[in-house]
């Protein structure tokens, strides 16, 4: 009783829309798409409609980011809700799933120093105090944006969604509307993609020069 | 006057009391009064059986006029899910901090009907919520791992992965037989 999909379609669609940006010269302007989309609940949607297959990886996002998302760079997932782990304390692929709707937070290691982890961190904490910070998922920008659906579709976007307090902030998006059971796939593919998601404990992450920051405004 | 004063404050007392009824409280009938759950209850759920069907391995019995017996036994680890999944009715939006959805009451009862209806050999999955408000259902041990999605429209997206092959798709579900194709990805 499996669904007939229609890949032919969506490779069609794709491939119109991107003949049409060509012989048109249609550009895009990637940090007003970031600017309008910021509150979005479906802000993943509105930047596929408005920059679909990752267009805005190839410019910068932000006025305050440093520059686009290089492939050789280590991003690190924070995780926050409890909700994310099961009774043994194993983290699930949940921990992925804004990918579809808001965008998957991200920081860009390289980039960031502990006063943007610190400002992230606390953010959260603002936004609901019932969130603690569990730790950190690390993986390489390269291998996420490899990560194919149906064996030649890229499935994610990384772009450099930074703000004032902190530059170094980063966002995994989907790449185009898929079908649910892809996105099961995706959560898969990015849970292997984050080191078969082995988490990094607060106190360990940047030798605890966060987490010591943290624990002494408690 | 005091007298004046003390006779007519009598009067209205009394007055007042001839014509006040008494305190309004609903009769409560005796079968819901034996239904209180008893204080030394052994399980986290008991079950009351009249004593005409009740086994002769039932231990306790009930006080007052109506005899009930309980059947002590453990919730199942289907009933521990099912309960865990209940509880994201409680969340609210943003549960996770990050702005996601609120928890869809259809897909939790979706994903409640899944488990009930999962087959005692099949491993007990981790209830899991995603930013989308949907539950999700997911097992990884043992060279399996399963991703299963509740749509709350009545169909189920799932990805497996089991000794290396990988299968997909999307699946009506009607809360009351579980679509053969998972109970053979899952049950292997």
């Amino acid at each position: 009783m499996t669904q007939k999909k229609c890949p032919l379609c969506s490779k069609l669609s794709s491939g119109f829309r991107k003949l049409y940006r060509r012989f048109f010269g249609v550009d895009v302007d990637c940090q007003d798409i970031n600017r309008r989309t910021l509150d979005d609940s479906q802000r993943v949607s509105g930047i596929i409609a408005d920059a679909p297959d990752c267009v805005c990886e190839k410019f910068r996002m932000s006025e305050h980011s440093p520059g686009v998302v290089e492939n050789s760079e280590f991003l690190a997932r924070f995780v926050f809700s409890p909700m994310h782990f099961n009774r043994n304390g194993k983290l699930k692929p949940s921990v992925f799933s804004h990918v579809q709707t808001r965008g998957c937070s991200i920081q860009r290691e390289s980039i960031a120093n502990n006063d943007h982890a610190f400002a992230m961190v606390q953010e959260v904490f603002n936004s609901n105090s019932d969130t603690a910070w569990q730790g950190v998922l690390f993986g390489q920008c390269g291998d996420v944006r490899s990560i194919m659906v149906n064996g030649n579709r890229r499935s994610i976007c990384i772009y450099d969604t930074a703000d004032q307090e902190n530059p170094a902030h980063g966002e995994m998006c989907q790449s185009e509307h898929f079908e649910e059971d892809d996105f099961a796939e995706i959560r898969h593919d990015l849970f292997v993609a984050f080191a078969n998601s082995n988490l990094t404990p607060p106190p360990e992450y940047r030798g605890g020069a966060v987490w010591n920051r943290l624990t002494s405004h408690i | 006057m005091n007298t004046f004063v003390t006779a007519s404050t009598v009067a209205k007392v009394l007055l007042a009391l001839s014509v006040t009824q008494a305190p309004t409280v609903a009769h409560i009938n005796d079968p819901l009064l034996q239904q209180v759950r008893p204080n030394n209850r052994n399980t986290s759920r008991t079950m009351f059986v009249p004593t005409s069907v009740a086994s002769a391995t039932s231990a306790t019995t009930v006080a007052n006029d109506y005899s009930y017996e309980f059947i002590n036994r453990t919730t199942t680890p289907q009933e521990n899910i099912i309960g865990e999944i209940r509880q994201f009715n409680l969340l609210d939006a943003n549960w996770d901090g990050e702005g996601a959805f609120k928890p869809k009451s259809t897909s939790i009862k979706e994903a409640v009907s899944f488990v009930r209806i999962l087959d005692d050999k099949i491993a007990i999955p981790d209830p899991m919520l995603l930013a989308s408000g949907n539950t999700a259902l997911y097992w990884n041990e043992g060279g399996l791992y399963a991703d299963i999605e509740f749509l709350g429209d009545g169909r189920i997206a799932y990805f497996i992965k089991s000794n290396g092959d990988k299968h997909k798709g999307i699946l009506t579900f009607d809360s009351e037989k579980m679509p053969a194709v998972l109970q053979t990805l899952i049950g292997v």
